[in-house]
């Protein structure tokens, strides 16, 4: 049989911001394979069209053309989308 | 004694009394509703009955969770803290199983009498059985709660074969828990096509080919006809109308909703599929409201009586039930509900009604790019774009204002079509 063990945990330093600095920057849009625990996530049927369009338009990897805060996006969150991204 | 009747005001007890609002249902259409009662009115009693045995959680993650790529952590929404700091009574494990709309009352299964000024039902659907022999079989799963995630993860986790029924947009989940638990799996469907009432073949081909690449095998002209139990009432194989058998020890059905109406048999409220509302979210009771899958609201866009299944959807509509259930005309509920699939490598959407119409237009353009837009009355009531989401504003847009579009179909598919592409009245959008 298959094995299907998995991981939820972060294994690899993906979606982690490379430095303070890194929060100053206009947010990025970053593909992850884990979740990070605490993390807020939402699947992408729970944005606001114009989240949507910014989302789809900053990936694969740009960055995001909205404010987080004026939207119902925040740094941290991680998308569900055709792969998992988090919002830097 | 004599009794005497004290006329009250509604305007008057709406400012001066607090006001009891009873919400029937703690999915998203509830809970939002609940939110935005407790906004507008900081005075109210408001009690939320739930048969569920969990607090809001998010009903369009649990795919992700049974797929194993999430925990349970970030499924839930609220806990039962949220509630409390918003003085709502979340009643859990409580089915409401009557409503007494003269006497402004519901019961729950227990005997427990709640009275409302006001009602909210948001109460969804519970899915479809499939009526044929050994459909209750141990092994054989629907999807809607937490709980059958739960269930499905950890049978997923054992499984050696898989067979999914249902070509629509619940069944491609089971798929797809089946491709990411590395189960081998037999997607049977009636016809040539996934969710053929919406896309064409050469859109559902695009579907199939990322199926087959995740080892979910499509069937097509198939279905079930019964299925085969081992000694111990466990499934073992599903046999389709062809006779052709099917090895599997998981059974996934995804055929559709029956809407929970059951509660309104024996009242006077107006319902049919669902419960028939106006664009304020009320039904034909002053008192009576409703919100989410179970309605059937006039839809201002399309112009007539329609369903929205969808999560944006059913939150928008507990919301704009909540603001009319505190002043009746607040706003109304004028909506373009979209629902997208994650699945695969290229991103899916559909919006407004993409079945409904009577003209459409398509186009191809790679072997992961097609979109097709639903036309009725020369104006755009929904579609579905695969591989390239970017027009989705654009056609919302105009879906939304009820742009006339006729004769301009070749125009609207161009596959880097820009509004201002669209000549006459069309153009001024
Ligand atoms: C597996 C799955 C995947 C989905 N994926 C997506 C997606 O990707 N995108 C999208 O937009 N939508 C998706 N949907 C659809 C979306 O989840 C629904 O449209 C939405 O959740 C409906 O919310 P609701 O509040 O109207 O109903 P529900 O969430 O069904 O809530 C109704 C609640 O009322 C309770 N209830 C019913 N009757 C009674 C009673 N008599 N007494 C007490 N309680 C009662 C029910 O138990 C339930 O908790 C998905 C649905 C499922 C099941």
């Amino acid at each position: 049989m298959v094995s299907k063990a998995m991981c939820y945990h972060m294994s690899s330093k993906d979606g982690q911001p490379a430095s303070a600095s890194a929060f100053k920057a206009a947010p990025a849009v970053v593909p992850i394979t884990d979740v990070p625990p605490g993390a807020r996530v939402r699947h992408f049927d729970e944005l606001s069209d114009r989240t949507q369009q910014a989302l789809t338009t900053a990936l694969p990897s740009g960055h995001l053309d909205i404010n987080p805060e004026s939207t119902n996006l925040s740094r941290g969150d991680v998308v569900v989308f055709t792969e998992y991204v988090r919002i830097h | 004694m004599r009794e005497i009747a004290i006329h009250i005001n509604p305007e008057y007890k709406r400012r001066v009394m607090s006001q009891s609002y009873v919400i029937v249902g703690d999915g998203i259409a509830g809970a939002s509703a609940a939110e935005t009662l407790r906004e507008e009115d900081p005075e109210a009693d408001i009690t939320i009955l739930t048969d569920e045995g969990e607090a809001l959680y998010n009903r369009i993650l649990i795919k992700e969770f049974a797929k194993g790529k999430l925990p349970e952590a970030p499924i839930s929404i609220h806990d039962e803290s949220w509630y409390d700091d918003r003085d709502v009574d979340l009643e859990l494990n409580t089915l409401v199983t009557n409503i007494d709309p003269d006497a402004h009352t519901v019961t729950a299964h227990d005997g427990t009498e709640y009275e409302y000024d006001k009602l909210l039902l948001a109460i969804g659907g519970t899915p479809t059985q499939l009526p044929v022999e050994n459909s209750d079989a141990e092994g054989i799963h629907h999807f809607w709660t937490f709980q059958d995630a739960r269930n499905i993860k950890e049978h997923m986790e054992q499984a050696e074969n898989s067979v999914v029924i249902g070509a629509g947009l619940l069944g491609i989940d089971l798929a797809a828990i089946t491709a990411a638990q590395d189960v081998e799996g037999k997607y049977l469907m009636r016809g040539k096509a996934w969710w053929r009432y919406a896309l064409s073949q050469d859109g559902a081909e695009i579907i199939h080919n990322a199926l087959r690449e995740r080892n979910v095998e499509p069937v097509f002209d198939s279905g079930v006809d019964h299925f085969e139990v081992d000694d111990e009432d466990r499934v073992t194989t599903a046999v389709d109308p062809n006779g052709d058998h099917y090895d599997a020890d998981f059974v996934g059905i995804a055929i559709g909703l029956n809407f929970n109406t059951e509660i309104l048999q024996g009242t006077d409220i107006e319902y049919d599929n669902g419960v028939y509302v106006d664009e304020y979210m009320r039904t034909n009771h002053d008192d009576i409201f409703a919100a989410g899958d179970i309605t059937e609201f006039h839809d201002l866009i399309l112009g007539e009586r329609a369903q929205n299944g969808a999560w944006g959807s059913a939150k928008e509509q507990g919301t704009i039930a909540a603001k009319n259930m505190v002043d009746y005309g607040t706003e109304e509920f004028r909506w373009v509900s979209s629902y997208s699939i994650t699945h695969f490598d290229f991103p899916f959407l559909s919006f407004g009604h993409p079945t409904l119409g009577d003209d459409h237009v398509e186009a191809k353009y790679s072997d992961t790019e097609w979109r097709r837009l639903a036309i009725k009355d020369g104006k755009i009531v929904g579609g579905v774009l695969i591989g390239d989401l970017s027009p989705q504003t654009k056609y919302k847009k105009l879906m939304r204002e009820q742009v006339d579009i006729s004769g301009q179909k070749d125009t609207l598919v161009k596959q880097d079509f820009e509004l201002e592409d669209l000549e006459g009245a069309a153009a001024e959008q």
